[in-house]
């Protein structure tokens, strides 16, 4: 009995001193109180640790672990921010720039406000964007680090800076669209296509197109958009088309729902009169959407927008976020779907082109993968014509790091004034994304079914649009 | 029922020496019970708060006696070990899951027991070895600013996270037995994980161990030409 009693008081000190075998992290975490340069980097290594989403990706092994013994001994070099000279600053620019390179997200950027300069700002994408249009890395890192992205125009791609709603409505369609004070509407009408060479296209039409950083109200609250055009027709063969500049439909429509703003109204009346067709059997013989140049915006329009085309759910995406700060450490996959329209009788089966390209991103990406899902899994017929995309998939949300323990972080105080205060602010997606087919398609793109029209800027500004004719002819001919 | 208890430990208390020894039995049966996960993070975030989880274990255990006294256990396991994770931001739900990681596991120990014949008490410690085959959470989470019901399954990453477990383990039981050759049995039992969930895998590195205590009915059956009444 006394021999059991011994065993049992061994294993219990056994017990507790396996307690002390549990390690705690290796290192203090950085402060952000930084006074110099090599704090600001480890303040940022860290919280890239914890709040970046695509680790899978851009380091799975210790790749980023490299990063900091390689370039920790360069920022040590660099001293103190305060007081810094340039030729310092442009150094820790480059070594920002250069470690930033390879990440696969496609919305982040960095923007750096160190003391006496002007605050800069660079994206691997846009840096990618310039790589495959033919500039060397050097002219690559020029143009992304000093703003001078218009002289090397001549190389890079111009459906990249072109090919956009806007300019479509400008030079294609020959509507005014310099616009100033309040958002131009005309109505979804016969009347509308007597303008510029809308009957050259279209029986009905109608637009939406506010002034740039145009102010609008939600909830009391003004908000500030760059600029916002939609642009809804049907032909006199019922093709539908549609094609908008960015995803800001919610605020318009809740407005136009909830605070009767007219502004909302116009927006909300020219949507139902498209919708309504597509919902409606027979009304439309194929739809084109134009997804070319337009950025992305808010998430839920994708609801508001392409919900009329299903009556059943349709996964588009699945996403995950952070457990815990270990940079591996994700939750689950979860299903993005696109809920159906209740009054939809079936899922949209007619023939439907997108048109996309390079800086086709995000919101327009997703809505890319909504019709291809619906292509491959629920009885659509969708095709996807133009340019591979940009590949920025995952959902951005305002400091998303405070939240969700991903995405957007700074470090400094970002409202600060005061010059003092060194900040970098730094734009990443709260979900890693990936299609509703299991490709992460991040810092990759959509690659379309039909790459085969080039884009031609003089043909473009002289009013000839080829990869929408080529559109036309696939949903006309079916090839 | 504290006249049942009263017997119960009159009837340990009868030395085992009295009966005739049992060495080189060996016995089969089955179990099941309750398991409660209890998470252990070493930094990282307090944003989020952890709380113990509850799931459920089954199992195939296998005893030999070297004596009347001692014995071998070991067997294979199935055990989920859960654990609550909870995140609000500015009172809001951001999520709250209950996460589950899924364990084959195949326990080492020695136990000593004590008997009568019919009634036993046991206690016993060891190690046990695990295989992580799935990890789950289920609840609630705020998707694309709206909270949804939330389950699914995690990949598991043979670079980052562990799959193999290993821990100690520190039991205590009793059983009845039924004629001579079967016992029905109730087990406690704990396992201290030695092994992270995640592999060592980055500087900074936040380990998080999940540790288990249990509750199982099982009842075994002699195989062979065993009988505990010998």
């Amino acid at each position: 009995m006394k021999k059991n009693i011994t065993i049992l008081l061994t294993i219990l000190l056994l017990l507790f001193s396996f307690t002390s075998c549990r390690q705690d992290i290796t290192k203090v975490p950085p402060t952000e109180e930084v006074t110099t340069y090599a704090e600001l980097f480890t303040a940022w290594w860290d919280k890239m640790n914890k709040y970046y989403v695509f680790w899978d990706l851009d380091s799975p092994g210790r790749e980023w672990d490299e990063v900091y013994d390689e370039y920790y001994p360069l920022f040590e070099e660099c001293g103190e921010i305060e007081g810094s000279d340039p030729e310092t600053q442009a150094k820790v620019i480059d070594y920002f720039y250069d470690i930033t390179l390879p990440l696969s997200d496609s919305h982040y950027y960095m923007e750096l406000n160190l003391p006496g300069m002007d605050s800069i700002r660079f994206a691997p994408s846009r840096v990618r964007a310039y790589l495959r249009a033919g500039l060397t890395p050097e002219e690559a890192k020029d143009a992304a680090l000093n703003n001078r992205g218009s002289e090397y125009e001549k190389y890079v791609n111009s459906a990249f800076r072109n090919e956009n709603t806007l300019n479509i409505l400008k030079n294609v369609f020959g509507i005014n669209t310099s616009v100033s004070g309040e958002p131009v509407y005309k109505p979804f009408s016969e009347d509308t296509v007597r303008e510029g060479k809308l009957s050259e296209y279209f029986t009905q039409a109608g637009y939406f197109i506010t002034p740039e950083n145009y102010d609008y109200a939600v909830d009391r609250e003004t908000e500030e958009i760059n600029s916002f055009a939609v642009f809804a027709g049907i032909t006199e063969d019922k093709i539908g088309y549609l094609a908008f500049s960015n995803f800001t439909f919610s605020p318009f429509i809740y407005n136009a729902m909830h605070n009767e703003e007219p502004v909302g109204s116009d927006l909300m009346e020219l949507c139902n009169s498209f919708f309504d067709s597509v919902t409606e059997t027979d009304a439309l013989d194929g739809v084109i959407i134009d997804l070319r140049g337009n950025g992305g915006g808010l998430v839920t329009d994708l609801n508001l927008l392409w919900s009329s085309f299903i009556s059943e759910d349709v996964k588009i995406a699945e996403i995950r976020g952070k457990k815990i700060d270990n940079r591996q450490s994700y939750s689950s996959w979860q299903d993005l779907a696109i809920q159906a329209n209740e009054s939809a009788e079936r899922n949209f089966d007619k023939p439907v082109a997108v048109l996309v390209n390079g800086p086709t991103a995000s919101c327009a990406e997703m809505s890319t993968l909504f019709f291809m899902a619906l292509r491959d899994n629920h009885g659509g017929n969708a095709y996807v014509i133009g340019d591979t995309t940009i590949g920025a998939h995952g959902p951005l949300e305002e400091l998303g790091s405070d939240k969700y323990g991903s995405g957007e972080f700074h470090i400094g105080d970002l409202i600060s004034v005061d010059p003092e205060i060194y900040i970098i602010f730094n734009n990443t997606p709260i979900y890693e994304f990936r299609g509703y087919d299991g490709i992460n398609r991040e810092g990759v793109g959509i690659e379309p079914d039909d790459p085969s029209v080039a884009f031609n800027v003089q043909e473009f500004n002289s009013g000839t649009d080829a990869r929408l004719n080529r559109a036309f002819e696939w949903i006309r001919t079916g090839n | 029922m504290k006249k049942t208890l009263i017997i119960l430990l009159i009837a340990l208390m009868v030395p085992a020496s009295l009966f005739a020894s049992r060495a080189g039995t060996l016995s089969l049966g089955l179990e099941a019970g309750y398991t409660l996960g209890l998470y252990d993070q070493k930094g990282g975030s307090s944003a989020t708060t952890y709380s113990p989880g509850h799931a459920f274990g089954i199992g195939v255990p296998l005893e030999y006696h070297f004596t009347n006294w001692l014995s071998f256990a070991s067997g294979l396991f199935y055990e989920g070990r859960a654990y609550g994770s909870e995140r609000m931001y500015e009172d809001e739900l951001v999520f709250n899951l209950r996460n589950t990681e899924h364990f084959f596991d195949v326990p080492v120990a020695l136990r000593l027991s004590l008997d009568n014949g019919v009634v036993r008490g046991f206690i016993g410690a060891g190690v046990y070895l695990g295989w992580r085959f799935r990890s789950t959470e289920d609840g609630k989470s705020m998707i694309l600013g709206a909270p949804e019901n939330t389950s699914g399954v995690i990949e598991l990453n043979p670079n980052a996270d562990n799959i193999f477990d290993s821990g100690f383990l520190a039991e205590l039981g009793g059983g009845v037995r039924f004629g001579n050759r079967s016992e029905m049995y109730i087990a406690a039992r704990y396992k201290y994980s030695f092994t992270a969930l995640d592999k060592n895998y980055q500087d900074n590195m936040i380990n998080r161990y999940l540790d288990a205590f249990s509750v199982s009915i099982g009842y075994n059956i002699l195989i062979g030409n065993g009988d505990y009444l010998r």
